[in-house]
């Protein structure tokens, strides 16, 4: 797995930008280009079909920015960001190590970068759950949440549980719990079914990030997740909750 | 101006009040001491009736004065309507005084007989104190007048140095010189030649915008060079996305214009018009001479309203022009933003 090439797109409104970043990425044979996007929305299509592993993102780009690209996308791969004088809007991922190259590019810097996707990436390559389908997300997969000014890139295995909010859902994970604007339903038909479990009509949990399960009245069960939220789960639910965790 | 006149209240009348009343005071005073506590009641009366026609015929000068805006006249045309309307109100203030004291000797001779000599003395005195009273009416406005404009020349160094940081800062914008630098870098990869023009014009855009600000004004045709630089910088980044047309009529090029302004428009047209729109877009460059006026039209692709959320983040353009168009020309220049058909049109019209 490791040898396999790192593949990557670039996605930038310049084509001089691009033309730069394609020749200085000519002196890393670990990553294959696979394709370029002039915006966001070429850029999002292209990710659809291709899967790439790594994306040079430029933040500033007419129609829809970087970031916004990064929201629509279900999930995201590494992100390598390109600006000239952002600094202060990529401070908002303050919680995440996202990488970013201030442009001019410095090959110094860029081979940095490279080297530091080269490793996550081997590490993300070990086999994960073998029953993982290809038609639910891998819960390494990564899903990008913005609320507000803060943003974030977390990895769906570190999400605890999410809970209706209206047409959003709430995410818990660490000590935050952003709103995205997705609905439970479509949640749970991209989650794997193996790791996140429709506890009632309010939430799904990360069956990972249960701690203890106690009965509860009429049949039900109470799941007190890691960092104490209890979760009660529906009768209906409880059969099949017992099934999951005994398999 | 018009503005601190408007916010301050006019201390006039309490200078009014008590100049008089001092001015009472020592009359009344002086009537008691020569008269020693046997003061008739009829000169209590031309007292009272001295310091109220004082307060009030000075009063009416102070409005022919008002009506006639003298206030802010030079002081050759102050000259002949200050000795008239002292004059005027002088017989104003005078007569009833003058006619009572008539009156008076007439019907009561203890009070004293009437002169003519007196009547003369009476004007003469009068006159004095009403011309004392226009001198220091101007005297005041003048110092008023001189605090305003030193506040103005305070205020007008000030909106220059932000406009000199804003230059440096805000509109040669970082993102644009380090995108340039970036494009550049890959130009040179393809097309040196080119790459080779664009250092130099590059060099020229900061060189001005570094230089310009200790200028007051510019001509436009300077103004144009540096708005040329930097529409061929533009050019570089967004290839056929940007159409540029500069029509500007030679009538206008030696007509003066604050530093940036032009380049400040035409930077956010470029930020608002086209690299807002994924399809790109065309910028109007338009200058020319219409009824004793420079007008300079810059135009772009777009829509207004989409554009007035976005500016909200960093609008300092806009604002930065409409200051010191204001702080310059005060009300003589205009400067609007309208759109029409699909294309935003900011329009500045500047006195020749």
């Amino acid at each position: 797995m490791s040898t396999e090439k790192i593949t990557a797109i670039i996605v930038e409104d310049s084509r001089l930008a691009r033309l730069e970043l394609k020749t200085m990425l000519e002196a890393h044979p670990e990553i294959e280009l696979v394709g370029e996007a002039d915006g966001a929305d070429a850029a999002e299509a292209l990710i659809e079909e291709l899967d790439p592993d790594l994306l040079f993102l430029d933040i500033h780009m007419p129609g829809r920015d970087g970031f916004a690209l990064l929201e629509a996308l279900e999930s995201v791969p590494h992100v390598i960001f390109t600006t000239a004088y952002d600094e202060y809007a990529i401070k908002s991922f303050e919680y995440n190590a996202l990488d970013y190259l201030l442009k001019p590019l410095k090959a110094d810097r860029l081979a940095q970068s490279i080297e530091k996707v080269v490793q996550l990436h081997r590490e993300a390559s070990v086999p994960q759950l073998s029953t993982a389908q290809q038609e639910f997300l891998d819960p390494d997969k990564r899903v990008f949440v913005k609320d507000g000014e803060k943003c974030w890139l977390v990895r769906l295995g570190d999400i605890r549980m999410f809970e209706v909010y209206g047409n959003y859902s709430r995410v818990y994970f660490e000590n935050f719990k952003p709103l995205i604007l997705r609905s439970l339903n479509q949640l749970e038909e991209r989650l794997s079914p193996e790791v996140f479990f429709r506890a009632n009509r309010q939430q799904i949990i990360n069956v990972a990030h249960v701690e203890k399960v106690d009965t509860w009245f009429n049949g039900r069960l109470k799941a007190t997740l890691v960092g104490g939220a209890e979760v009660e789960i529906s009768r209906r639910q409880a059969v099949k909750f017992k099934d999951l965790l005994s398999l | 101006m018009s503005e601190i006149k408007n916010s301050e209240r006019s201390p006039f009348w309490a200078f009014q009040i008590t100049g008089w009343s001092l001015l009472f005071l020592v009359i009344i005073g002086v009537n008691l001491y020569r008269d020693q506590g046997d003061t008739h009641w009829s000169t209590l009366f031309l007292s009272v009736l001295l310091y109220l026609g004082g307060m009030g015929s000075t009063a009416l000068f102070r409005w022919f004065i008002k009506r006639g805006q003298y206030e802010t006249a030079r002081l050759r045309k102050v000259i002949p309507p200050l000795i008239l309307g002292s004059l005027a109100t002088t017989l104003l203030w005078s007569a009833p005084v003058l006619i009572a004291q008539y009156l008076f000797a007439m019907n009561e001779p203890d009070s004293g007989p009437f002169r003519w000599f007196a009547v003369w003395l009476t004007l003469l005195n009068n006159f004095f104190v009403v011309l004392l009273w226009g001198l220091l009416y101007f005297a005041w406005h003048y110092f008023k007048l001189a605090q305003v404009a030193r506040i103005e020349r305070y205020r007008t160094d000030a909106a220059m140095r932000d406009a000199q940081l804003n230059t440096l800062r805000g509109q040669i914008n970082p993102h644009f010189m380090f995108n340039s630098l970036n494009n550049i870098r890959a130009l040179m990869l393809e097309d040196v030649q080119k790459a080779r023009e664009m250092v130099t014009r590059l060099s020229d855009l900061l060189r001005y915008s570094m230089t310009i600000s200790e200028k007051r004004e510019v001509t436009v045709k300077e103004e144009l060079t540096v708005v040329h630089d930097f529409l061929a910088l533009c050019k570089v980044q967004y290839e056929d996305r940007l159409q540029y047309l500069v029509e500007v009529d030679e009538s206008a090029y030696e007509r003066r214009i604050p530093p940036m302004v032009l380049q400040i428009l035409v930077e956010n047209s470029v930020k608002h018009g086209i690299s807002a729109l994924t399809s790109g877009g065309d910028i109007h460059i338009g200058g020319r001479v219409e009824q004793e006026r420079l007008v300079l039209e810059v135009s772009n692709s777009g829509n207004w309203n989409a554009e007035g959320k976005r500016s909200d983040s960093n609008g300092i353009g806009l604002p930065n022009v409409r200051k010191r168009l204001k702080l310059l020309y005060g009300n003589l220049a205009t400067f609007h933003v309208s759109e029409k058909d699909n294309r935003v049109i900011a329009r500045i019209e500047i006195p020749i």
